[in-house]
């Protein structure tokens, strides 16, 4: 087994190790497994040290050595424990040989008298059970309540005093009768309230609170030096002042900037601080706290990006539970951990949703007011209007003249003076095309293909989410009226409305093609990878018959294009993930095995999945993936698909892992985006 | 034999199989939790019927079976069922775990490779793998902590774990060439 290969197989493993693998990877999986012993005794060594990483980090919770002081971080407990553990193997070894010895010279078998003690205890119980059931007795069942998850400290603290702040602004509300709040007010009656948190979350809290304050001061002396705006003589002026003793605390920590998008552009993305009467203005940088009353501006996009469409991300705030996304020309105002007012620009928001918990979250703009929890939307203000597209979850969508609940896949737009208007679905992709740039994160796969690579975000002509019917859509393609997808979830052809992605008919598959995977439109028939059956098969669309089935010597994957003349069908996991075969479709022969080299997709970082193949317009598209980030390729030609070999790459956004591409017939593709429910969306092709 | 004889012998063997069996368990319950309590029901059949079992010459593969049909039932009544291997595809892979358990020793240099390579990732990688591994948190649980989308916390564990395997053969390596 190769090394590429290899370290695929050891994807394969982790991915379904750690509970992310979903039906139609798992039935590769198992085929994979079926198929191979190599692969099979890898599992068995991963897993082995699964548990072993496991009992490793247990015993390091257990030695409470994150929180008895000996060690200041994660990585110097881990290092005392591997030095523990080594002297431990040390010890042990001595100990065996110690013991070897001992039992050559009286050949009694050594056992320690701790486990023999746990063991036997252990059973004990298993023979008072064993005899409890002999004697017709009650056997007595013990619960045992598994460990509460410990939430972060940071969270508890941030929770707890969220719940403060709710308390006093209830109790400042009776008090005022209606009046606003004044800031001071508020801050009063938390540190009045402070004492009543727990006494370990107070002492957490302000050691945090101290050590931040430190980290920001550093921060300060050196942004001090930058020369950052034409305020500069105020500012200096203002950080002189700066040094006269503090009489009140600062304002509440409540994020940090997690990302920002260009380093020499950064100096015009500025933070606002207006602490202690005074207002400082700093350049955005990764890792600088955010404070309630800082206001954040982002910077004009450069005039080079915007001719080439490319808009890129200009920051991204971790409040906490809320993963901010601020396009260019923004500014926001941080009022509280939960209440943003927005004066202009777009953002994206993603509050966090975890079932039982949804991170509430609050905005306010000139238009309108939005409330929601643990949803995912888009804001954006415009001409003294406010537009939302709502992705996931439930938001209110208010002003005095109206209100509107908006749930995912629904827009609606508010004015000064006029209610938000009735909810409309999503058109044109707004909320891919302002909510999701490119390089979001940096990661692995956005380095690889930065730079001379156009960016597909921005430009999306359609996008739905798959019906709630359409459980696991494994591929799709376009006859010229219907979308139809197929699914690992039963032998079914759902067609959907290119349009608005309702779903118009079905073809029922069973008989036929007991696991649909890769589908491909020929001009006139609708060809259907069999994974069970290794075959394809023809169908009728009109009729839903089969016309013809082509037995494979491969096992068909996901992926399968057509040039009209020719069928072209990846090869799955089990077989060779990199290639695809050139099929004639009139007599079944393979006219050629084509193969992606490895090689070409090593700079996105390890476990790449290649997806998808359409034929458009002469050239043969593929998409390739990590799960996090992805790109589209083009393959070189020679007047038909030539090699296999990649000619251009162009980078996804992240977070969109694609899970199949097929052509509309007029240039554009269409993707299908690996998300729960799956997305669909209709994109041009890429060009440089 | 003796009954004291018989529990020293069970330790024993039982003590010799204890990690494999619950890498097998784990291996289709997904929960360390889940996998631990595998192990025990194991451990308690074992000393329940080990009088007719402590000869067999395929101990191995019996115990390796009840973990098969305890760790399947302990899945379906926790509702994984669905993400699990097929029954045929698990009972294959058996194999390979009853090879696992002549070189699975006790563990301490596994222990301390593991530790030292778990101390090189990077911080945040550290905090998902701590908290999916030490607290047997889950991803959407580790997902609401760090203030991340839940794939993205499935991306961190898969390229943390990744890294891991990758480290501990280096390790290994290095040791075998001691």
């Amino acid at each position: 087994m190769d090394s590429q290969a290899q370290l695929q197989l050891d994807e394969s493993i982790i991915a379904y190790l750690v509970g992310d693998m979903d039906a139609h990877a798992l039935k590769e999986f198992e085929e994979l497994l079926s198929a191979s012993e190599a692969a099979r005794h890898r599992f068995a060594e991963l897993s082995v040290q699964e548990v072993n990483l496991h009992q490793t980090l247990s015993l390091i919770q257990s030695s409470q050595l994150f929180s008895d002081g000996n060690a200041a971080t994660t990585s110097d407990a881990l290092k005392i424990v591997a030095k523990s553990a080594s002297a431990e193997s040390r010890r042990r070894k001595f100990s065996q040989r110690r013991r070897a010895l001992s039992r050559r010279a009286d050949s009694n078998v050594f056992v320690h008298p701790l486990a023999i003690a746990g063991m036997a205890a252990l059973v004990l119980i298993g023979v008072f059970l064993f005899e409890g059931r002999e004697n017709g007795l009650p056997i007595r069942t013990v619960v045992i309540q598994p460990k509460p998850p410990q939430p972060d400290p940071r969270y508890a603290i941030r929770h707890d005093l969220a719940q403060h702040e709710q308390t006093a602004r209830r109790e400042l509300e009776k008090r005022e009768a209606g009046q606003p709040l004044a800031q001071e007010q508020l801050a009063q009656v938390k540190k009045e309230q402070l004492p009543a948190l727990q006494p370990d979350n107070r002492t957490a809290l302000e050691e945090m609170q101290k050590r931040e304050r430190e980290a920001e001061d550093e921060f300060a002396r050196e942004a001090s030096a930058v020369d950052v705006t034409q305020n500069d003589a105020r500012d200096n002026n203002e950080e002189r002042q700066t040094t006269e003793p503090k009489t009140s605390p600062p304002p509440e920590i409540v994020g940090e900037v997690a990302f920002v998008a260009d380093a020499n552009t950064s100096a015009a993305q500025v933070l606002v601080r207006g602490d202690d009467r005074k207002v400082r203005r700093m350049p955005l940088s990764k890792g600088l706290t955010i404070r309630v009353g800082d206001q954040i501006e982002t910077a004009k996009a450069e005039k080079a990006a915007r001719a080439s469409e490319d808009r890129p991300l200009h920051a991204t705030l971790d409040l906490y539970g809320v993963r901010l996304n601020l396009a260019d020309e923004t500014r926001v105002l941080v009022v509280a951990n939960d209440k943003l007012d927005m004066s202009k620009g777009q953002i994206y928001a993603d509050a966090a949703d975890f079932g039982s918990y949804k991170k509430n979250l609050a905005i306010r703009t000139p238009a309108a007011r939005i409330e929601t929890s643990g949803s995912r939307f888009e804001l954006r203000c415009e001409s003294g209007q406010t537009f939302l597209s709502v992705a996931s979850g439930n938001v209110t969508f208010a002003n005095k003249f109206g209100e509107q609940n908006l749930i995912a896949q629904r827009t609606s737009v508010a004015g000064i003076g006029c209610a938000p208007s009735a909810p409309s679905g999503v058109v044109n992709g707004t909320i891919w095309t302002n909510g999701k740039p490119n390089a979001v994160t940096g990661g692995a796969a956005s380095k690889a293909v930065a730079g001379g690579v156009a960016n597909v975000a921005n430009r999306v002509l359609a996008e739905f989410l798959a019906p709630a019917e359409v459980l696991a859509a494994a591929a799709c393609a376009y006859d010229g009226s219907v979308l139809w997808i197929s699914t690992t979830s039963k032998p079914m052809l759902y067609g959907l409305d290119p349009t608005t992605g309702r779903l118009q008919r079905t073809i029922d598959l069973n008989g036929i093609v007991r696991l649909p995977v890769g589908l491909a439109w020929d001009g006139s028939q609708l060809w259907v990878g069999d994974m069970i059956a290794r075959a394809v098969c023809a169908i009728d669309i009109a009729t839903g018959k089969p016309i013809k089935t082509i037995q494979l010597n491969f096992t068909p994957g996901a992926s399968m294009a057509s040039d009209r003349s020719n069928l072209y069908v990846s090869q799955s996991i089990s077989d060779n993930a990199m290639a695809f075969c050139k099929i004639d479709t009139t007599d079944g022969h393979i006219l050629a095995t084509l193969t992606t080299p490895a090689n070409s997709l090593q700079k996105l970082g390890p476990g790449v999945f290649v997806w998808g193949l359409a034929y458009v317009d002469g050239v043969m598209w593929r998409a390739a993936t990590n799960n996090k980030s992805s790109v589209l390729m083009t393959l070189e030609t020679d007047g038909g698909v030539k090699d296999g070999s990649v000619m251009d790459m162009f980078q996804m956004p992240d977070d969109a892992p694609i899970r199949n591409i097929t052509t509309d017939g007029k240039g554009n593709l269409w993707v299908l985006i690996s998300s729960n429910p799956r997305k669909l969306i209709l994109i041009p092709k890429p060009q440089k | 034999m003796s009954d004291s004889q018989d529990q020293i012998k069970i330790v024993q063997v039982f003590t010799r199989y204890q990690r494999t069996i619950q890498a097998y368990a784990y291996a289709i319950v997904h929960d360390m939790h889940l996998a631990e309590d595998v192990t025990q029901e194991v451990a308690i059949v074992l000393a329940t019927e080990w009088q007719s079992v402590a000869e067999r010459e395929d101990l191995t593969s019996w115990l390796l079976e009840v973990t098969r049909r305890k760790a399947l039932e302990s899945s379906r009544r926790s509702g994984r069922s669905a993400v699990t291997l097929s029954e045929e595809v698990l009972e294959q892979v058996g194999d390979q775990f009853s090879a696992q358990v002549s070189t699975t020793g006790t563990g301490s240099e596994d222990s301390a490779m593991m530790a030292e390579c778990v101390g090189r990732l990077v911080r945040v990688s550290q905090r998902v793998v701590h908290a999916r591994y030490a607290e047997s948190l889950t991803c959407e649980e580790i997902a609401a902590q760090i203030g991340r989308s839940v794939q993205s916390v499935y991306s961190i564990l898969k390229r943390a774990r990744l890294m891991l395997v990758q480290c501990f053969e280096r390790k290994r390596i290095e040791l075998s060439k001691r």
